[in-house]
């Protein structure tokens, strides 16, 4: 009976093991690919200073600066998402599903307002050679990404509805928010090159 | 009295043979062939496009080809075979399958996003091919603008082009996250970084490379495509945008492109060149961290192939970073010769192909200290003496190493032994034709023939007669390969465990290695090259109470270790 608990133990901990290694690596994967991506934001911004460079001022002469209302509206917007996305994953920390899913659900309504807001400040772009196309292809961009990251939470939160996840075991909610901050904070940096610099 | 009848699996039959190659599949050694053998096929497709540019140009007159864009369709798609299809893959390929054996674990950190980087890679083959139904893409592999732009490329080759590099890129650096994460986490109790083989730390420095530079290639993909469907204007001058931007973009990813390309080359060529001289490895650490100092300064160094075009401030830093990369490179160099000094060497096909990467890329290593030098690049800018150099560096380096790792490790993939007779004409023809190929070239370039033209001036003729001959000695050299894969799959001479009688941890089970690679979880030795020896075998059989002998890592014989006891570095 003590052998068999004892070797009960033993394939527990073992399964333990396999468990933290493989949430080990799960994290430090998501944290290259938070890096590759990253890259990719950052060409962009090479590309828009390098675009600069070329031109005798920056909007180029005859181009007007956009408007900033709307752009610092919706960084607002995405900077809120961000809070109320950490707040998810605090409930699920906590077991509390039923909050978890309140402020899952505010996030990806606050992503939509972000998404609607960032075609409505691509309409207001006039076409302009290459500060149209850098505008656009930056918008374009972190577009894409706000998608593929409400997908992402928008998945996880229907397990968090289905109650697959637990105050112990929760990593995709984890790696989902994670994700939906980076995407939050590639915004600041496009916002400030796009619209403030 | 209810008997319950236990629901029995549902036996899906595992596929066997070659089989097994061919579909889905987790298993990192799997992969590792996969990648191996899907990149050796564009190797010999590439190697047919060579072929057809060398014949075109064995007279000055226009021979194969009907007009310049069929010869333009050739040396791109030879090009971007060679480098996105054929060497980046191959070396993925070596890396799959032997990082988790070298580190002594079973398989990678994501086993399945192994599987899902690998099965990017047929479709973008496809994708690339496919170029050649919609009229392919004829910009060169650089695809500079606006030659690449709608205006000069309207066919649909071009859009194609850039979708497969997209989703090889992809692949690339999903590969890259996992090799990272594998060495990072997955080393085995005790085992330091300092006790990984050198091939190890290779693809390491790659794979930072790789997530640093490759997503470049994908933004300027991105634009590129953008520019193509769109209707946006960043390279193209007539809608005011800057071709310049396509080459500052393009060659931050394509220069360190060359270190992904070359450095896990070298880490073969640290693995073969000590085990076939029995000798331990000179220089350890040396070798090791010149890779990061390589992977470092190759992301430094993009300005150099734009020398022409770029703003007379900007050239003198990116020629001295130029120039420097050949310190780690060189630190390399002398390590791996004062490795061979004073060793037992054995002319084994995997050596001898080794020996020729040591040869060759020496002479493609300085005649890229000579195009850094500003005034000399500016002469040599786009002449055939760049296509000598960078041949001397990616044949001359990546593919004899190549070549020196399917030498060695096919014995352990197959578990049967490669013909050597066979192995030696298959080097020296490729050596000789190697060198009748791309060695004139430095001529043509210094007397001025251009590159990518399909007629040239008279003048040239003898010495690209004399490169086309080395070119189809090249295409005979194959043949005895060929021949020795397939007759030594089926009857070559069973290999053991450890023909070489090596010193790393993935000859220390057997060939080819079961599933779960080790039947038990391999102890660390000291020393990343201390398991071969009779001390290494019992040091793993006592479970690591045995002292194990260090190794010297600058002077001793691997066949008699120096008696030392084991009490760390």
């Amino acid at each position: 009976m003590t052998a068999n608990f004892a070797q009960m133990q033993t394939v527990f901990d073992h399964e333990q093991l396999q468990r933290e290694q493989a949430l080990k690596n799960a994290r430090l994967g998501l944290l290259l690919w938070r890096f590759a991506n990253g890259m990719a934001f950052v060409f962009f911004v090479f590309a828009n200073l390098l675009m600069r460079n070329v031109q005798p001022s920056w909007p180029p002469p005859g181009v007007e600066r956009l408007p900033i209302a709307l752009p610092l509206a919706i960084t607002l917007v995405i900077l809120l998402s961000g809070m109320t996305a950490s707040r998810t994953l605090k409930a699920v920390r906590a077991n509390q599903f039923g909050q978890a899913l309140r402020f899952g659900t505010t996030t990806l309504a606050l992503g939509a307002a972000f998404f609607i807001g960032l075609i409505a400040a691509g309409a207001q772009v006039t076409p302009s050679g290459p500060y149209s196309s850098i505008v656009w292809a930056m918008q374009f961009f972190h577009g894409l990404h706000v998608i593929a990251a409400s997908l992402l939470f928008g998945i996880v939160l229907l397990g968090v509805w289905r109650r697959r996840y637990s105050a112990e075991k929760h990593w995709g909610v984890e790696a989902s928010v994670v994700f939906w901050h980076f995407v939050d904070a590639m915004w600041i940096v496009f916002f400030l090159f796009i619209y403030v610099i | 009295m209810a008997t319950t009848v236990k629901p029995t699996a549902i036996a899906v039959p595992k596929p066997r043979g070659i089989a097994k190659y061919l579909v889905w599949s987790i298993d990192h050694k799997v992969i590792g062939i996969q990648y191996i053998g899907l990149s050796f096929f564009f190797f010999l497709f590439g190697g047919l496009l060579a072929e057809l540019i060398r014949i075109e140009l064995l007279t000055p007159a226009a021979s194969l080809m009907v007009d310049g864009g069929a010869y333009n369709t050739l040396f791109t798609m030879h090009g971007t075979i060679m480098i996105f299809l054929f060497v980046v893959p191959m070396l993925a390929g070596f890396g799959n399958y032997l990082v988790p054996l070298m580190l002594g674990q079973k398989d990678m950190a994501f086993p399945w996003l192994n599987a899902f980087a690998f099965w990017m890679l047929p479709p973008a083959g496809l994708i690339m091919l496919a170029g050649w139904l919609v009229g392919p893409a004829q910009a060169g592999w650089t695809s500079y603008f606006p030659l690449s732009g709608p205006q000069y490329s309207p066919l649909d080759g071009q859009t194609l082009w850039a979708i497969s590099l997209h989703l090889i890129g992809a692949s690339s650096i999903l590969g890259a996250i996992n090799f990272i994460v594998t060495i990072l986490n997955m080393r085995p109790p005790g085992m330091s970084l300092w006790q990984m083989p050198l091939f190890v730390w290779a693809t390491f420095a790659t794979s930072i490379i790789i997530l640093v530079a490759t997503p470049f290639l994908a933004g300027g993909l991105t634009l590129m495509l953008l520019d193509r469907l769109a209707g946006t204007s960043f390279f193209s001058p007539a809608t005011g945008g800057d071709p310049l931007l396509w080459q500052n973009v393009f060659w931050f990813y394509s220069h360190p492109a060359v270190y992904i390309m070359v450095l896990p080359a070298m880490g073969i060529l640290s693995e073969v060149l000590s085990i076939h001289a029995r000798k331990p490895i000179f220089g350890y650490r040396f070798i090791a961290l010149s890779s990061f100092g390589i992977a470092f300064l190759g992301c430094i160094v993009w300005g150099h192939h734009m020398f022409t075009s770029l703003a007379s401030w900007a050239r003198i830093p990116f020629m001295l970073t130029t120039m420097l990369i050949a310190v780690p490179t060189g630190v390399k160099m002398f390590s791996w010769l004062g490795t061979l000094w004073g060793g037992k060497i054995r002319f084994t096909s995997a050596m001898l192909f080794a020996l020729g990467f040591l040869s060759m890329f020496v002479i493609g290593g300085i005649t890229g200290v000579f195009l850094a030098s500003v005034p000399v690049d500016i002469h040599l800018h786009d002449t055939y003496f760049v296509v000598a150099h960078f041949h001397f560096v990616l044949f001359g380096g990546s593919v004899f190493a190549i070549f020196a790792g399917l030498y060695h490790w096919f014995p352990k993939m197959s578990g049967r032994m490669l013909n050597e007779r066979l192995g030696k004409i298959h080097f020296v023809l490729t050596y000789i034709g190697f060198f009748l190929t791309f060695f004139p070239m430095h001529f043509l370039g210094l007397e001025g023939m251009p590159r990518r033209i399909y007629t040239y001036d008279p003048k040239y003729e003898a010495l690209n007669a004399l490169s086309t001959i080395g070119a189809l000695i090249m295409a005979v050299a194959i043949v005895p390969f060929l021949v020795n894969l397939a007759v030594s799959l089926v009857a070559g001479k069973p290999a053991g465990n450890n023909p070489w009688r090596a010193l790393t941890l993935e000859w220390m089970t057997s060939s080819p290695p079961p599933e779960h690679n080790f039947d038990e979880p391999p102890v660390p030795a000291v020393d990343p090259y201390g398991y071969g020896t009779p001390e290494g075998a019992a040091y793993l059989a006592s479970g690591g109470k045995v002292a194990l002998p260090v190794s010297s890592h600058a002077h001793g014989h691997a066949d008699q270790p120096i008696e030392r006891p084991a009490t760390g570095d």
